[in-house]
């Protein structure tokens, strides 16, 4: 899953992205509004966090130009403005979610997880995929209890699959919501992380939950 | 214990006395109105009883040592049976009776001594009120020889006594009527004018009430208007349809004071928003840094930078709180002051130096065109932060390679110094806020290492020193600020303990 926080606080956006990377999320950081404005038009983002007090451009305007475009990404807005207009204003501009600093990080993590499964048609967080279940609240996947103990990148992939099941993902889909834009992952980092998963997930000699599409990409049946 | 006095009322106090005025002069113009007609009625009647004296003092004659008087049918014997029977009686000085009319009987009427002629109330013989009219006459005489006694009934002789000198002789006659039908009539206009007078005084009550609760009506819309602006609604206005020239002086003075409680509030609350919002950011960075440091402990390198991070942001908010505390301390007018005279140059230049760094990375150049030795009376230390307040700000929002011109000199009143620098962002609308506390053109607050409060305390500051700060964007979006040093020293706007 990846994000994209727009803040034009320096020691916010450190903690966030820190945090929001322990999660399990690939994170893009962006201080300013117009810049902010390039990376998620050109980037496909699960979840954007966008302040509204921003240099060189303000957050509602950013949120207008986005959706003026016809970007459908969820937006939440994190602000220090707490008036009632000011949240009515910016869920009518087209945000799916409005948060006053200060916040709670847990808080701030379940809400971005709700619109991630918002995006995905997803009402429960839990989601059993054979004999696995698929946490994406905790995000855990486990066999019978029992945590697999996934690393934050192969949860990473393996939510990604799971939550488009049904649908084959290319690599470089995979890499587009796995890392950071500024990250530059080998070419084989895929291919290395399906074959981790599987091992983890006991699909060494039988017949694999994510399937290989040859020429095309991964896919979760 | 006293018990408190209710509140005055305007229209209780005015319909009062308004009624009570009205009231007395209503009772003293219908007293003089009833006055002048009872003495006009009355008059009447005594000219109508001195008109019956004058006849019948004509018709007493002396011929020879006799009186005759002749007494008409109305004061005979069966007169006396009428509603109103008249009454006269004949007098010598002496009071000896000469002569009286039939209607008295027996009785006699009173006279009144050494007066020639009188009106007067007494009691009738037959018990009722009456009025009395005196006249003292010399009889005429009559000396031809004519048979006296016995021709006529209604005539009354009297034979004089012979020590009476004849020539010389005065009669005193009194004319009597009952004055019942006079008293009865002025009963009936009493008892009218009362009437009257309590039938004004209720119409005079109820007109006196309307016309004061109609005029007080601006009054009663001044106040429910006043009443209905709601906290949130500061911008409503008082509106009264053609008001009347007290209230409209009235209604002009409280809406300039709503003006200036609307602007207050308006500063209050941009104030209270923008400190929330000064702190809310710092708050939301210490909470994320100390809940995601906590939750992942064993990162060095994060952790190292969290507590770095909540280092800087400690001392951001130390500095805010800091500058908050000055700014209230400057406001208290708590500033011990101690005037000398400062070399300005010198002062700027100092003031230059310490924002040097900042400019420099800005590759601003200083341009200071101060006269040498121009000096000016006040508090260096308090003048020293006003001016580095004021040059920090030039430094801060001055775009970069531009020039910060300093300049000033004597004039007639005092001595005057300009700050200038490029504010390209800057408009005028944005002047009426520059001393607001927390106030930054961009609204994203991004650079934290400035707070907004620097323009403010310089005109805090200056105001305690008795200086004039004023600012201006002149052409090409040059920023100018300028201090005025009156030659006679301004009493500070704030009190100095």
């Amino acid at each position: 899953m990846k994000l994209l926080i727009i803040e034009d606080s320096q020691s916010l956006l450190r903690s966030l992205g820190t945090g929001l990377r322990k999660m399990g999320y690939a994170v893009d950081l962006v201080a300013d509004g117009a810049e902010g404005l390039n990376f998620a038009r050109h980037n496909d983002y699960d979840v954007i966090v966008l302040d509204l007090m921003l240099p060189s451009m303000d957050g509602l305007t950013v949120l207008q130009r986005l959706r003026a475009l016809g970007k459908q990404t969820h937006i939440l807005i994190l602000s220090a403005k707490d008036q009632v207009e000011d949240r009515i204003r910016g869920l009518r501009f087209g945000a799916d979610d409005y948060m006053v600093k200060p916040f709670s990080f847990d808080e701030l993590c379940a809400r971005i997880q709700t619109l991630v499964r918002r995006r995905y048609g997803e009402k429960n967080p839990a989601i059993a995929l054979g004999g696995l279940e698929l946490n994406t609240a905790a995000r855990v996947l486990s066999r019978d209890g029992q945590h697999l103990g996934l690393t934050p990148a192969e949860y990473r992939l393996f939510e990604r699959l799971a939550l488009s099941r049904g649908c084959v993902l290319s690599k470089e889909q995979l890499i587009d919501a796995l890392h950071d834009s500024d990250s530059c992952p080998g070419p084989n980092v895929i291919e290395v992380l399906i074959c981790t998963l599987r091992k983890k997930l006991g699909d060494d000699g039988g017949e694999s939950l994510i399937k290989t599409r040859r020429g095309y990409g991964y896919c979760i049946e | 214990m006293k018990s408190a006095r209710p509140p005055r009322s305007i229209r209780r106090q005015l319909t009062i006395q308004i009624l009570a005025g009205a009231l007395v002069m209503l009772l003293v113009a219908g007293a003089i109105f009833l006055g002048v007609i009872h003495r006009q009625l009355l008059g009447d009647l005594d000219r109508m009883l001195e008109a019956e004296a004058d006849t019948l003092a004509r018709n007493a004659e002396r011929k020879g040592g006799l009186i005759v008087w002749d007494v008409p049918d109305t004061y005979s014997a069966g007169a006396r049976q009428n509603a109103d029977p008249a009454y006269c009686q004949l007098f010598l000085e002496d009071g000896a009776v000469v002569g009286l009319s039939q209607t008295l009987g027996t009785d006699d009427l009173p006279r009144l001594e050494k007066r020639p002629h009188a009106a007067w109330n007494a009691r009738l013989p037959d018990g009722r009120h009456g009025r009395l009219v005196q006249k003292i006459f010399h009889p005429a005489a009559d000396d031809t020889e004519q048979q006296i006694a016995g021709e006529d009934p209604r005539e009354q002789t009297f034979a004089l006594p012979a020590t009476i000198d004849q020539a010389s002789l005065q009669l005193v006659l009194v004319v009597a009527r009952s004055r019942e039908p006079l008293d009865a009539l002025l009963d009936s206009l009493y008892l009218a004018g009362g009437a009257v007078a309590v039938a004004l005084s209720c119409a005079l009550a109820w007109l006196v009430r309307r016309a004061i609760t109609r005029g007080l009506r601006p009054i009663e819309e001044i106040n429910a208007q006043i009443a209905a602006i709601a906290p949130d609604a500061l911008g409503t206005r008082l509106h009264i349809p053609a008001p009347p020239i007290e209230l409209a002086a009235i209604e002009s003075t409280v809406n300039r004071l709503l003006d200036r409680v609307e602007a207050a509030f308006e500063k209050e609350r941009r104030f209270s928003s923008d400190l929330a919002h000064e702190l809310r950011t710092p708050i939301a960075e210490l909470r994320a840094a100390c809940e995601i440091g906590a939750r992942w402990p064993d990162d060095p390198e994060s952790t190292r930078q969290f507590f770095e991070d909540t280092r800087t942001i400690a001392l951001q908010l130390e500095k805010i709180v800091a500058t908050l505390f000055a700014l209230s301390r400057f406001e208290e007018g708590k500033l011990p002051l101690k005037t000398q005279r400062i070399p300005l140059q010198a002062l700027v230049r100092e003031c230059w130096q310490h924002a040097a760094g900042g400019a420099e990375e800005k590759r601003l150049r200083f341009d200071e065109g101060l006269p040498p030795g121009l000096t000016v009376e006040s508090d260096a230390d308090q003048l020293e932060i006003v001016l580095r307040n004021l040059v920090d700000n030039a430094v801060a929002h001055s775009a970069p390679g531009t020039v910060v011109e300093c300049g000033g000199g004597a004039t007639p009143d005092g001595v005057e110094l300009r700050l200038v620098n490029s504010a390209h962002d800057l408009e005028h609308a944005d002047l009426a806020h520059v001393f607001d506390r927390f106030w930054r053109k961009e609204a994203s607050r991004t650079d934290r290492r400035h707070a907004g409060l620097g323009l403010s305390i310089a005109r805090t500051l200056c105001e305690v020193l008795g200086l004039d700060l004023r600012v201006e964007l002149s052409e090409g979006r040059r920023f100018e600020a300028r201090i005025f040093f009156p030659t006679v020293r301004r009493e500070p706007a704030l009190s100095i303990s």
